[in-house]
């Protein structure tokens, strides 16, 4: 091969092909001599030389080529096939495949073309081609990867609108529904009554699901401004409690409360907190069995003097758990898992997607535990920033006279909670008679004439006779108004199974001690506000 | 703010919803709290708990919890809502604690309300 080139011209190329190919051979047609100007591919050629290309590239590649289509490269790189493609085309390419010494694999490029009129010289430049594999390969599972989120979104989003419509339509049918029913019964005042109560529940449930759909919009969009303002801690979570009770959890269920906080009071998004709470706790309720336990427990981080720290909120089920499959995915806008009787749940699929936007909107964060049919927890660190009790103006509740004319009798055995209710039911405007337990209060009602009283505030744990039985014996005592007149439980018991408790003694409705004077004038609007005020 | 009231906030106590739930009637609060500092008694919730009679110490740390909440008393509010629930749901393991817990928060109190 020493004619073919001059050694200047060798030198030249040797510097020319260094950094640019792994190999660099030239090789002589008539002869298959070849030589190896540049090379780093394993032993190719002993000192550069080369006495047969073919004999030597064959037992490169049997050395060193993994893949079984060895003989098939070996017939590709054969002189006379490369002298038969390059007829067809300037230049004819080769891949392959090799393992190297440290058994790593590599890719390489060989490009054949004439390096000369004659075509009596051939050279083969090869590159190493190994990253660009590797890129091709990324880029093709990335695009794979990417078709299929977009195939299960797009399928996610079908979903959506499938169920978000029965979302919609199921309670909006039921107030349509509960509505003709109300116009049929015209002179039923039960009958009216549970059918408003079943067209609140309904309105209840679809104000929440649109709420959900708009501020998952809106916090992905970063549109919206959070609405932080002083807030009670334990009243946001009564009134989320409140709204579990009467529209999501089921009857057997229980609910467990704990709070544990130095600070009642915080700047808050009240009503992102109740919708982010009521989001979890509905799915709590989903995903538990109809007689399944599920426990708030709020707890503070803070330390003495300081004005930031942090709540922390615990919800925890015993009901189906999340796969671990499917925990990846459960903040997913429109991500919908199979509730506990093994359908899928319903729902937009936006609750948790909504919860985790209002967390990052807050700069809270939140997270998941779950085990298969064990249960789930969900942990919320919510960093706040704390009031003093002086900093805060309540606003005094403006106090209607809307029980004027009417008698109350209050029913309370302790001194200090029977001053606070008569001095509060006679700022309403009502006459007030009382007594000290539940056996009292039903021989007063009894011995006076139906339509004497017109409302009960009934204590629970009271001595002699407690609130439930003496509601029950007032109920049955066959009085005209024995059906009618309004018992509203007065207890320092306000979790859920309390109020349920209450309704199913027959009382009408729950207040909660303590006595907080706007829940009690809505209660006292409902029943006694005459129209037009 | 008056010395009651301004003795009620340094214990603790949720005086704005105090003023709200008694109508601004401070006369008629100090006549609440007279009362409950005269028929308090945290003896006879210790000695039904120390001598197992569970279901009263339950009803004796209620009506105190009821009575704490209307008063506006949050420290004893908080922790007899703690006794409460480990009476209610049978757990006993911690009572004494919680009880001395609540005692504490009693005595704070009229500590307080005795300085006024």
């Amino acid at each position: 091969m020493k004619d073919t080139i001059s050694d200047a011209e060798r030198q030249f190329l040797k510097h020319a092909f260094k950094h640019d190919y792994v190999s660099v051979i030239i090789v002589n047609t008539e002869t298959l001599e070849g030589e190896e100007l540049v090379g780093s591919v394993g032993d190719f050629a002993e000192k550069g030389v080369i006495d047969n290309i073919d004999t030597v590239t064959a037992r490169f590649y049997l050395a060193n080529v993994q893949n079984v289509q060895v003989e098939d490269l070996i017939k590709k790189t054969r002189m006379s096939k490369i002298i038969e493609e390059l007829e067809k085309s300037d230049t004819y390419v080769v891949q392959l495949e090799s393992k190297n010494k440290r058994g790593k694999i590599r890719n390489y490029q060989t490009e054949f073309a004439y390096a000369d009129d004659d075509k009596k010289h051939i050279i083969a430049t090869t590159t190493d081609i190994t990253e660009l594999v590797l890129q091709n390969k990324n880029q093709k599972e990335l695009i794979s990867m990417a078709m299929e989120r977009i195939g299960k979104a797009n399928h996610a989003k079908e979903s959506f609108f499938a169920n978000m419509s029965h979302e919609i339509r199921t309670p909006l049918n039921a107030i349509v529904g509960m509505a003709e029913i109300a116009k049929d019964n015209i002179d039923d005042k039960n009958k009216i009554i549970e059918c408003c109560d079943i067209m609140l529940a309904s309105a209840k449930e679809l104000t929440n699901v649109v709420s959900n759909i708009l501020d998952s919009s809106a916090l992905e969009a970063g549109s919206v401004n959070l609405q932080v303002h002083p807030c009670s801690i334990r009243q946001a979570v009564q009134d989320v409690i409140e709204e579990f009770d009467s529209t999501y959890k089921k009857p057997g269920q229980e609910l467990i409360y704990e709070l544990d906080v130095k600070h009642e009071v915080a700047m808050l998004d009240e009503e992102r907190l109740k919708r982010a709470g009521l989001n979890i706790l509905s799915n709590a309720a989903k995903f538990s069995p109809a007689d399944g336990k599920i426990k708030i427990k709020i707890t503070e981080e803070s330390k003495p003097g300081a004005k930031n720290g942090a709540y922390i909120f615990e919800i925890i089920d015993e009901g189906k758990g999340i796969d671990k499959e499917n925990l990846q995915r459960v903040f997913e806008p429109f991500f919908s898992e199979k509730d506990i009787t093994g359908n899928y749940s319903g729902g937009p699929g936006l609750g948790l997607s909504v919860v985790k936007n209002i967390a990052e909107a807050k700069g809270a964060e939140v997270t998941i535990e779950s085990e298969l049919n064990e249960g789930t927890i969900v942990r919320a660190y919510d960093p706040v920033t704390f009031i003093d009790n002086e900093v805060i103006v309540r606003k005094r509740t403006e106090i209607k006279q809307v029980l004027e004319g009417k008698r109350a009798l209050l029913v309370e055995d302790q001194t200090a909670n029977r001053l606070v209710a008569n001095n509060m039911l006679k700022r309403f405007g009502a006459e007030v008679e009382m007594a000290e337990n539940g056996k009292e209060a039903v021989d007063i009602y009894t011995e006076n004439p139906a339509g004497h009283f017109d409302l009960i505030l009934m204590d629970i744990q009271m001595p002699i006779m407690n609130g439930y039985e003496a509601t029950k014996l007032i109920r049955e005592s066959g009085k005209e108004d024995a059906k009618s007149i309004k018992i509203i439980a007065m207890t320092a018991d306000v979790l859920p199974r309390d109020i349920e408790n209450a309704k199913n003694a027959g009382m009408d409705e729950h207040i909660g001690k303590p006595i907080q004077p706007q829940y009690v004038q809505k209660i006292f609007d409902k029943f006694f506000e005459k129209k037009g005020d | 703010m008056s010395k009651l009231l301004d003795g009620m906030t340094a214990y603790g106590a949720d005086i704005e919803g105090v003023l709200d739930r008694f109508m601004d009637d401070e006369e008629l609060y100090a006549t609440c709290l007279q009362e409950f500092v005269e028929t308090t008694n945290i003896t006879e919730l210790k000695n039904n708990i120390e001598s197992g009679s569970y279901d009263n110490a339950f009803e004796i740390a209620h009506a105190l919890k009821g009575v704490a909440g209307n008063l506006g008393l949050v420290p004893l509010f908080d922790s007899s809502c703690v006794l409460v629930e480990s009476l209610r749901h049978k757990n006993y393991d911690n009572l004494t604690a919680e009880f001395n817990d609540v005692d504490r928060k009693i005595q704070d109190f009229l500590a307080v309300y005795k300085s006024l």
